[in-house]
């Protein structure tokens, strides 16, 4: 079964804390993305509590959020070593 | 409800992200940026998230799905996607596709099976991705 919609839900106090948090980490890493690929291109960074934290993997990014910041959800985001433009239909490197 | 995206800037190019919650196999809701993509008919993670995600091999199968720089094999898992706000919260479920090959693809990517659930707002100028669910809505007016 494809993914549908399943249902609503009215936000909690965690819920909406934890909206809060991740929308920040969210903007932070775009403010900041730029500055992240120079550092950290080819490595996983994952921003909690708008901090970057990086990794040569997913989960190892992850853990180490964690290891810093236990009450935050991290974010994991790829660096990839270049950004190449990405038009359907069109080999991925032009 | 109004879910907020942002655009990165990496070299001069500017993608879509949005954080959305996806449900491990054990459970975990593990928050996974999305590029937003209203050319994809799917939803797919990338391969990086196949850990994560405690994939397992021997409950799902193998397909191809093409459009992402040519064919790439994918296997298929159910989950969950829980988009949050100030507001509240918005849950998708089913079958989830993962590449298997680092290569197909660097990024999870969202696309209309959920999206087409949204109104969706692009707006460079204001620096402003906005996925909108009722009773939020939009109007166009001129200025």
């Amino acid at each position: 079964m494809p993914l549908q919609f399943a249902h609503d839900d009215v936000a909690t106090p965690e819920s909406a804390r934890r909206a809060r948090q991740l929308l920040k980490d969210q903007q932070w890493y775009a403010d900041h993305s730029q500055e992240l690929h120079d550092r950290f291109a080819g490595f996983f960074v994952a921003v909690a509590g708008e901090e970057p934290f990086a990794a040569a993997t997913r989960e190892a990014a992850y853990a180490l959020a964690k290891q810093h910041k236990p009450d935050r959800d991290p974010i994991v985001f790829f660096l990839p070593k270049e950004r190449k433009l990405s038009i359907y239909g069109l080999p991925r490197s032009l | 409800m109004v879910f907020r995206g942002a655009y990165d800037n990496i070299n001069g190019v500017r993608r879509p992200y949005i954080t959305v919650l996806v449900r491990s196999r054990t459970g975990v809701w593990v928050p996974l940026p999305f590029l937003i993509d209203s050319g994809a008919d799917a939803t797919f993670l990338d391969a990086s998230c196949l850990q994560q995600m405690g994939a397992d091999a021997g409950a799902v199968f193998e397909q191809t799905a093409s459009g992402v720089g040519g064919k790439a094999a994918h296997i298929q898992v159910t989950t969950a996607l829980r988009f949050e706000s100030e507001e509240g919260a918005k849950t998708f479920t089913g079958v989830i596709g993962i590449f298997t090959d680092p290569e197909a693809c660097d990024t999870p990517v969202l696309g209309r099976d959920v999206l087409d659930s949204f109104l969706l707002i692009f707006d460079r100028g204001h620096n402003s991705i906005l996925l909108l669910s009722p009773p939020h809505d939009y109007e166009v007016v001129t200025r």
